[in-house]
């Protein structure tokens, strides 16, 4: 039984991190109309960045969270202008190239200037707390708690504020948009800011617990893409359940049957759900 | 006791909460010419797609020469011999108008793995058969000096026939056009109307939703008229230009008066 | 869309020059590793043309096609060493076992469309791998499967045989193949079916509305596509004898996919351009420190923004402004 809830809680750290990734990756889907591939290059990007900002220049965690936070949007605007933006009237199959390319060029970069390896954070936030039998580090609390409170704020950024109004209104009908005058470029700028912020603070948040390698952008993307589509490509919520959802399943089946197959597992939900519903849960057509 | 070629009873398609098409039974006969009118949002187009089977209908069924065609896919019903050309024209834009013709007949052809690949008797004459089709197509719709053009550069008007011209390579019994002089001009909607007469004169059966009173009044033998996916009336032009609940659903109750 | 060329046209006698340039090529190189290199781009350049059927020519992006290479690698190489048989019936029954597997994942897989599709076959790709890296007892595992020996000879009357222990051997197999490859795919594109295919990618709705099936059409070039990377997988596995859960990562799948691209997707030469030039370059910068990825990622981004259709695009547009001249 505290083997079961130690997963479910588990599960609902990765879900809380997941949920912010395919949260950042459905804000740019809803504006571009085509995935961005990229998105896990950039999120790993982030981690690297606050993993540098605190080893090297010693600063303190969330300071440089926040800073890995703004350079990533600033990356994030240069790679929807140069790249997504030209590409934004031909087929989905050129972005999609493209932004395999973004990959292979964050990637192979990661690679090649912090090498192989994985780097781990210096201990913070290690305070365990034992309750009802089970073990818990502060920091997987801190996790949930800067996520939900992350997903509030941009809710409450989206429903309360007239840029957020803006938003929805482009990522509904571009050109009705236009019309009304609304400034398209800049819409798609700060979304994309805005999408890989979040992919950011999602990594630099795991990063001290799962460490910061070149390659943990891969499963991560691979999942919030499952998310994306389980929960119906553009959907908010469907984002949210469907992060929390795989999180849960990839904690429960990792802690009840193997890791080497969770990301089996998650696929195959994936696919199992899209033979069903060839349009995702959540999604319209 | 079967009335014509295509017969449909009781129809309706929901999307939904919303009613589109309600309880509408009407047959069309073969080898006339039908229209369907009513105001914008009447479930024409819809029609169309439940007929032809890209929307399943809710309830009701569709016959076409004494069998059931309801729910069929799209490509079945083609095969069947119901040929449509949409509101939107759509042709592949990106090949020659001599191409576009070609794989219109393509349905009637086996096109398989083997002959492809061995060059087969069978699949030479196949190959024939469509290009000749194409031929007699190209002719008949007019675009014979466009033949190698790339059909997304020709007219508004210079499509719409070629997207007729690619239902009619099908050999289809009955031709469905959706709004065929949708986007083009008085000159050209006379040009497109003779069009229709000539292919009238072939034996095939002509379904048109259409929009313009003139081309709507001018060319069918019987009119329906739809408004909110019910039959308000169906009958002969004149019959029908006539009809009180016709101009009420166009124009509203105080004109009708 | 072509119309038939002319029997003694210019570009017939250049691939006529080029295929007896292939052939002849073992009698005046005898670098082991040049003939490595050719052999690579031959079996990459096979597994890249069958990706362009499905691809190129019908529009659907199909991001699993690295794991069917994979299986078709791996079911040769289980069927030779585990059951002991030969390696021709081996060759025929991976390819068979191959495509009986893309048709399980095919048939649901093509219900979804666009993106989904993408991405539900990339998920299958990754899938494959982790149960080829997993299932040590089967596969090996990360470890791999070793010793996987070349083809056996082929016996010829008058008690001659073809022997496949030369580097020139394997090269002729494995290029004869690529012609097969290469023929057969072109016959399909040339034909109704090939034009089939190509209407599902112009318009699917159109296409169904002119009476063709789009998802028979759409599963039969997905199995095709999906015999040939079997195949070339099946050659791969006799020529380096060892095999591990890479071969069947999705990384192969996306330099598939970038050789398409840089040679220029649904056309015939493009596969082979693409294929051919960045085997090359990548065998040449083996030992190098090179981060090679970066570079093929910087391209791939310019040839999308700048250079739509690849080097074929390309040099087409360069051939029609010559010939406006």
């Amino acid at each position: 039984m505290a083997l079961f809830i130690q997963q479910v809680l588990n599960g609902i750290m990765l879900g809380s991190v997941y949920s912010l990734v395919a949260l950042g990756l459905t804000l740019e889907y809803g504006i571009l109309h085509i995935p961005n591939f990229a998105h896990g290059a950039l999120y790993m990007f982030g981690a690297y960045i606050t993993f540098l900002i605190v080893t090297s220049l010693g600063l303190n965690f969330w300071l440089a969270m926040v800073m890995a936070m703004i350079a990533l949007a600033l990356i994030g605007v240069i790679v929807e202008r140069l790249v997504y933006r030209p590409l934004m009237l031909e087929s989905p199959l050129s972005s999609f190239i493209a932004a395999i390319g973004l990959i292979f060029i964050f990637v192979d970069g990661a690679l090649n200037i912090f090498g192989p390896d994985f780097k781990r954070f210096p201990p913070m936030h290690t305070q365990v707390l034992h309750v009802l039998g089970i073990t818990i580090t502060s920091q997987r609390i801190i996790i949930v708690v800067v996520t939900i409170s992350l997903i509030v704020l941009l809710h409450l950024f989206i429903k309360k504020t007239t840029m957020g109004a803006t938003i929805e209104a482009t990522a509904q009908d571009r050109e009705g948009a236009q019309l009304m005058g609304i400034n398209i470029k800049r819409v798609r700028m700060i979304v994309f800011a805005l999408g890989t912020a979040l992919a950011a603070a999602a990594a630099a948040l795991i990063a001290p617990i799962h460490l910061v390698h070149p390659g943990m952008g891969g499963p991560v993307i691979l999942k919030a893409f499952v998310i994306l589509i389980l929960g119906g490509m553009g959907s908010i919520p469907g984002a949210i359940i469907g992060g929390f959802i795989m999180g849960l399943v990839e904690s429960l089946s990792g802690g009840y049957i193997s890791t080497s197959y969770n990301e089996v597992f998650a696929f195959g939900v994936l696919v199992t759900v899209l033979a069903i519903r060839p349009t995702g849960l959540f999604g319209a057509k | 006791m079967s009335q014509g070629l295509l017969e449909a009873k009781g129809i309706c398609k929901d999307f939904g909460g919303l009613r589109a098409i309600d309880d509408l039974d009407f047959y069309i006969r073969e080898g006339e010419i039908f229209s369907i009118i009513g105001p914008n949002g009447s479930g024409k187009t819809t029609l169309f797609n439940v007929i032809t089977g890209f929307y399943p209908a809710t309830k009701g069924t569709v016959i076409f020469g004494g069998e059931d065609i309801t729910n069929l896919k799209p490509f079945t019903i083609a095969q069947r011999g119901i040929a449509r050309t949409f509101q939107l024209t759509t042709v592949f834009t990106r090949d020659t108008v001599f191409d576009n013709l070609i794989i219109g007949h393509r349905l009637r052809i086996r096109a398989g793995l083997w002959g492809a690949i061995f060059g087969s008797q069978r699949a030479k004459e196949e190959g024939r058969k469509c290009r000749e089709k194409a031929e007699e197509v190209l002719e008949f719709i007019g675009l014979a000096r466009e033949k190698n053009m790339i059909a997304g550069n020709l007219t508004q008007e210079a499509q719409k026939r070629l997207s007729i011209g690619m239902a009619l390579a099908t050999d289809p019994k009955l031709l469905l056009l959706d709004e065929p002089t949708g986007g083009v001009n008085l000159q050209e909607i006379s040009s497109l109307i003779s069009l229709i007469e000539k292919i009238r004169h072939k034996k095939v059966t002509v379904c048109i939703i259409e929009h313009k009173m003139k081309v709507a009044m001018d060319i069918p033998d019987r009119i329906m008229v739809l408004n909110y996916g019910r039959k308000v009336t169906e009958g002969s032009p004149r019959e029908v230009s006539q009809d009180k609940r016709v101009i009420e659903a166009y124009l509203g109750r105080s004109h009708a008066a | 869309m072509e119309t038939p060329a002319k029997l003694f046209s210019t570009r017939n006698l250049i691939i006529l020059l080029l295929i007896i340039f292939a052939f002849t090529i073992p009698f005046y190189v005898t670098s082991r590793f040049i003939l490595h290199i050719l052999i690579m781009c031959c079996i990459w350049a096979m597994a890249a043309t069958s990706m362009n059927l499905i691809m190129g020519y019908t529009g659907q992006v199909n991001l699993a096609h690295g794991a069917f290479f994979g299986i078709g690698a791996y079911s040769a190489g289980l069927l030779i060493l585990k059951l002991g048989i030969n390696f021709w019936p081996a060759l025929i029954l991976a390819c068979a076992i191959t495509v009986f597997l893309g048709l399980l994942i095919g048939l649901p897989a093509l219900r979804t469309k666009g993106s989904y599709f993408a991405i539900g076959t990339m998920c299958f790709n990754v899938i494959v791998t982790v149960i080829i890296d997993s299932w040590e007892d089967l596969t090996g595992g990360a470890r791999g499967l070793l010793g996987i020996p070349r083809p056996p000879p082929i016996p010829l009357p008058f008690g001659k045989e073809i022997t496949f222990t030369s580097m020139a051997a394997n090269y002729y197999l494995i290029l004869v193949s690529l012609l097969l490859t290469i023929l057969i795919i072109y016959r399909i594109v040339h034909s109704m079916l090939g034009r089939t295919f190509m209407a599902i990618r112009g318009n699917e709705e159109l296409a169904e509305s002119l009476g063709m099936s789009a998802m028979r059409a759409k599963l039969l070039s997905f199995l095709i596509s999906t015999f040939f990377a079997a195949w070339a997988g099946v050659l791969y596995a006799g020529y380096i004898g060892f095999l591990s859960p890479e071969i069947s990562d999705y990384h192969v799948t996306f330099e598939l996919l970038i050789f398409c691209l840089i040679g220029g997707l649904g056309t015939m030469a493009g596969p082979l351009i693409g294929a051919f030039i960045l085997t090359v370059i990548s065998e040449l910068l083996h030992g190098i420190a090179f981060p090679r990825l970066v570079a093929y990622g910087f391209i791939l981004i310019i040839i999308m923004v700048c250079l739509r259709g690849g080097i074929t695009g390309g040099v087409r547009m360069l051939w029609l402004s010559f010939r406006r001249r």
